[in-house]
């Protein structure tokens, strides 16, 4: 189980609403690289993992994912916060506005809503390893993005500590990689699944 | 905005934060005693500044021990003292 926290990861605190930046950053929370689908991937793979420290790798990864989606919901809450029907229209905001008025709703900048079909859970250890080690990329890569368009300091000191974070979790990805390839047979790692076959137990 | 409350936050959440560091990186170096030392040191230091927080602007995380039900109080996390409505 969990237990909440009433507190973010890493302050939160933008002076200046703007639409236009929520638009672009609500992706890092519904979109393909978002944290939504990270915490979801690295919290569903780890069950199937039957290697105990790979296990906890997932678990905690997973959690600060969580902690990672209510701090991209304060960003996107913070920039829309007492906004006027002008600057909505002029921000191109006004298609998300339709629907969700500045309620939290996870979806891509382009519009496309959250969908499970963006991961896997391939209950395979290398495959699952390997997926981690490559959302965790693409996140950093989106993040980078998301500097390139952002010129507020408020918004890019946290984007900038998210952005920190996939590179650590990349890194102990990495070693978890390291672990379960020092666990499975070196001469042939794909001779049978650890996950499934009962071979060598 | 609580000036006062906003350092002492802080305060917690880098202590909570380089603890969160350090236990994913003892995830993959369970034999790093210098790791686990600097977890411990800093598991402390955020235990103390969460106690110290907690004292005046109420809980953190659940309470242990409750006298008047303080956890559903604003401003939650994401909020700031204007924007939370008691």
């Amino acid at each position: 189980m969990w237990q909440y926290e009433k507190k973010l990861q890493y302050p939160v605190n933008i002076k200046n609403p703007n639409p236009k930046y929520a638009q672009i950053i609500v992706s890092q929370l519904g979109g393909p690289d978002g944290e939504v689908g990270a915490s979801l991937r690295y919290l569903t793979q780890r069950i199937a993992m039957p290697y105990s420290q790979i296990t906890g790798i997932l678990t905690d990864v997973g959690t600060e994912e969580l902690a990672h989606v209510e701090m991209v919901s304060a960003i996107l809450y913070q920039l829309t916060r007492n906004l006027k029907p002008k600057e909505i229209e002029d921000s191109g905001f006004a298609t998300y506005f339709v629907d969700h008025t500045t309620g939290i709703y996870p979806v891509a900048a382009s519009g496309y809503p959250y969908t499970v079909a963006q991961f896997q859970s391939k209950g395979d250890i290398l495959a699952d390893l390997h997926e981690d080690l490559a959302a965790e990329q693409k996140a950093r890569a989106t993040y980078d993005n998301i500097l390139r368009l952002v010129d507020d300091p408020d918004v890019c000191d946290a984007i900038k500590f998210l952005r920190a974070r996939e590179i650590v979790h990349y890194q102990r990805f990495c070693e978890a990689l390291g672990i379960a390839q020092d666990k499975m047979n070196s001469k042939n790692f794909y001779g049978y699944n650890p996950a499934f076959d009962n071979v060598g137990k | 905005m609580n000036l006062n409350r906003d350092k002492m936050m802080k305060q917690i959440q880098a202590y909570s934060f380089a603890c969160y560091d350090a236990l994913l990186y003892l995830d993959s170096h369970p034999q790093s005693k210098c790791a686990m030392e600097y977890y411990n040191k800093h598991k402390a230091l955020e235990k103390k500044a969460m106690y110290e927080y907690e004292k005046h602007f109420g809980p953190v995380t659940a309470p242990t021990e409750a006298y008047s039900w303080e956890w559903t109080k604003g401003p939650w996390p994401w909020q700031n003292e204007n924007d939370c409505k008691e």
